[in-house]
């Protein structure tokens, strides 16, 4: 997909440079929370043309459809167990770290500055639906940000000139899905952690890559820190992307190993709920202490030097 | 406390005491205080004492931020007592002589009375320093709070003052560039953060910096390491914990003290701080208690 699209970046590019800034559509579904619009603003200080195009519901299926076709992808069992994950646990837990998330982000601030800058949202269905194709389609963008929502189709990634582009919340391809974070602590995953800016194709969070990075590991870390910290610097990433594309550079591919092990994780089910929340949320979890004590870095194993008399002597090995 | 000075780890070793800042007569006290119990000992000493410990434990009193009443009421009072101390200093803190951020807040809940949510300490020690810089520019602006930096205990001593106090034989040692979280930074800024507050005490002082504090007390093994790589022997956190021969030199930990405490107080920490009782004052509550076994599990020891 980037070879195809980079011939109309020429053109693009004259275009921005000579008569127009780049134009770029941020998708989402409701009200923007205090992620979303640390992500907006952050895309409207780009100095690019910016919309908004939010969807009502996250998909086209309703709630009939979506248990058959969770029940077909996870089994009567799979199925009950995330059904009850979601409602004794996720839900509240949700709640609770969109306040705090709201708190870190500065949500009161964020709020103010929604309001002050004039974007009116165009209001769509669904992301996939008719109507959503069509406003985007009319708005014409360089580059889609899908903000929120659900898996987009063809019909409506395509629509960019340049890419569509998203932050996934894990380090990907490794690990591909839904709460890639929260999947790291439960499952001892540390390099899992971390986010991801990469362009959207046919699959789940299989696009190029074009950044990805891991926040550090302390004690006293949760899914929420991680989350957040993670955030911040995708989004940091994610505005370099759009100013490469904007001064019209194709940005380079990220790189990752050719073959790769990559991981699909869904949602959470019960087990994994409880297995995160006996972690203290990560706070107690060994991923978040191995990590916050290993000391080799990818090229080099280091063996702590022992006391000598009065200074410390650190040797490579 | 006298149980607690004939505990295993008071034999083995002594404590690192943490403080801000203290006037003539709050340093009197502490020291009287500590004086019974400990010997006080000189930064150059601490590692000698580590390997090899004496009857009586030792102290070594630690003061962070480099603020100017150290260098105008402390300094002159240790010196008085005969008591040698580490400076530990936020470099671009006495370059630019603008407030740090915890000076800032604390301007904002003296003139409201109260914090606004968004600037609690628990907010703003989970955000990289941009962060909590923005927001506190922002609450001042809308609060009309300026910070008085005439206090001395809130400007910032002179690199001239730190250079002196190191003739008259304190230790200056490095506490990051303007006292970030440094694990909330990215891991390169928070390298680099490390790496040039320590070049930078070595220059301006002109002698090898020896000693890193991080500020706020979080840290990884990764962090420490790069300190000593930069040219730290010792790397300082706030493990609220007696210090001996089980610590490596890149995490000793160090219990604080301020002001308020009277000798009560301070013996009843020393006590506490012998059984790992105290609560980090970094945030992170008795997580510090899982640290040793974690350290060995990822094999960073020494």
């Amino acid at each position: 997909m980037p070879d195809t699209r980079s011939n109309d970046l020429a053109d693009n590019a004259k275009q921005i440079n000579g008569e127009r800034r780049l134009k770029v559509v941020a998708l989402l579904v409701g009200d923007p929370q205090a992620t979303e619009l640390w992500t907006l603003k952050n895309l409207a200080a780009t100095e690019c043309e910016l919309h908004v195009v939010r969807a009502l519901k996250a998909s086209g299926l309703s709630t009939a459809e979506r248990l058959k076709r969770l029940a077909r992808q996870h089994g009567v069992v799979g199925l009950v167990s995330r059904l009850m994950g979601s409602k004794l646990i996720a839900t509240r837990q949700a709640r609770k770290e969109l306040r705090q998330l709201d708190l870190l982000f500065g949500g009161e601030e964020l709020r103010g500055w929604w309001i002050a800058s004039g974007i009116k949202p165009i209001d769509a269905t669904h992301l996939n639906h008719a109507d959503a194709r069509s406003a985007i389609a009319k708005l014409q963008p360089d580059v889609i940000v899908r903000v929120t929502g659900g898996v987009l189709g063809r019909g409506t990634f395509s629509l960019a000139r340049t890419a569509t582009l998203n932050i996934h919340h894990g380090v990907a391809p490794r690990i591909r899905g839904m709460c890639s974070i929260q999947w790291g602590i439960i499952e001892g995953r540390s390099d899992w952690i971390g986010s991801t800016v990469h362009e959207i194709d046919d699959g789940i969070d299989t696009g190029r890559v074009l950044w990805r990075g891991r926040p550090q590991l302390a004690p006293g870390d949760t899914g929420t820190t991680l989350f957040f910290r993670a955030h911040l610097e995708a989004v940091e990433q994610l505005v370099r992307v759009i100013r490469e594309y904007a001064a019209g550079k194709t940005p380079e591919s990220w790189p990752c190993e050719d073959r790769e092990q990559s991981d699909y994780r869904s949602a959470v089910g019960l087990g994994g709920w409880l297995r995160y929340l006996y972690l203290g949320a990560g706070m107690r979890a060994p991923v978040i202490f191995e990590r916050a004590w290993r000391v080799e870095d990818e090229n080099t194993e280091l063996n702590w030097g022992r006391l000598d008399g009065d200074r410390v002597e650190i040797r490579s090995s | 406390m006298a149980i607690a000075s004939r505990s295993d780890r008071a034999k083995r070793g002594g404590v690192i005491i943490n403080e801000h800042v203290l006037t003539a007569s709050e340093t009197r006290r502490h020291v009287d205080a500590l004086g019974r119990w400990f010997d006080f000992i000189h930064h150059d000493e601490l590692l000698d004492r580590l390997a090899r410990p004496k009857a009586r434990p030792f102290c070594l009193l630690t003061f962070d931020d480099g603020k100017r009443s150290f260098a105008t009421e402390t300094a002159p009072e240790l010196e008085r007592l005969g008591v040698p101390a580490v400076i530990y200093v936020a470099t671009q803190f006495l370059t630019d002589r603008t407030a740090l951020w915890f000076d800032r807040r604390t301007a904002i809940r003296r003139a409201l009375g109260y914090l606004p949510p968004e600037i609690e300490r628990e907010v703003l020690i989970r955000l990289p320093l941009a962060s909590i810089n923005e927001r506190l520019d922002r609450a001042c602006d809308k609060y009309k709070v300026t910070v008085d930096m005439e206090d001395d205990d809130v400007g910032p001593m002179s690199w001239d003052e730190a250079r002196d106090l190191a003739r008259r034989g304190f230790t200056i040692g490095a506490h990051s560039l303007r006292h970030a979280v440094l694990t909330c930074e990215t891991e390169a800024s928070a390298l680099s953060d490390i790496e040039q507050s320590i070049a930078e005490v070595s220059s301006e002082i002109g002698t090898p910096c020896k000693s890193f504090a991080f500020p706020n007390g979080n840290y990884t093994a990764r962090l420490a390491r790069r300190a000593l790589e930069a040219g730290a022997n010792t790397v300082m956190t706030t493990d609220p914990m007696w210090a001996d021969n089980s610590f490596p030199p890149w995490r000793l930990p160090r219990v604080s003290l301020n002001g308020a405490h009277n000798r009560g107080a301070i013996e009843l920490k020393m006590s506490l701080a012998t059984g790992r009782w105290l609560v980090n004052p970094n945030g992170t509550g008795r997580l510090y208690r899982k640290s040793s076994h974690a350290c060995e599990a990822a094999g960073a020891k020494w």
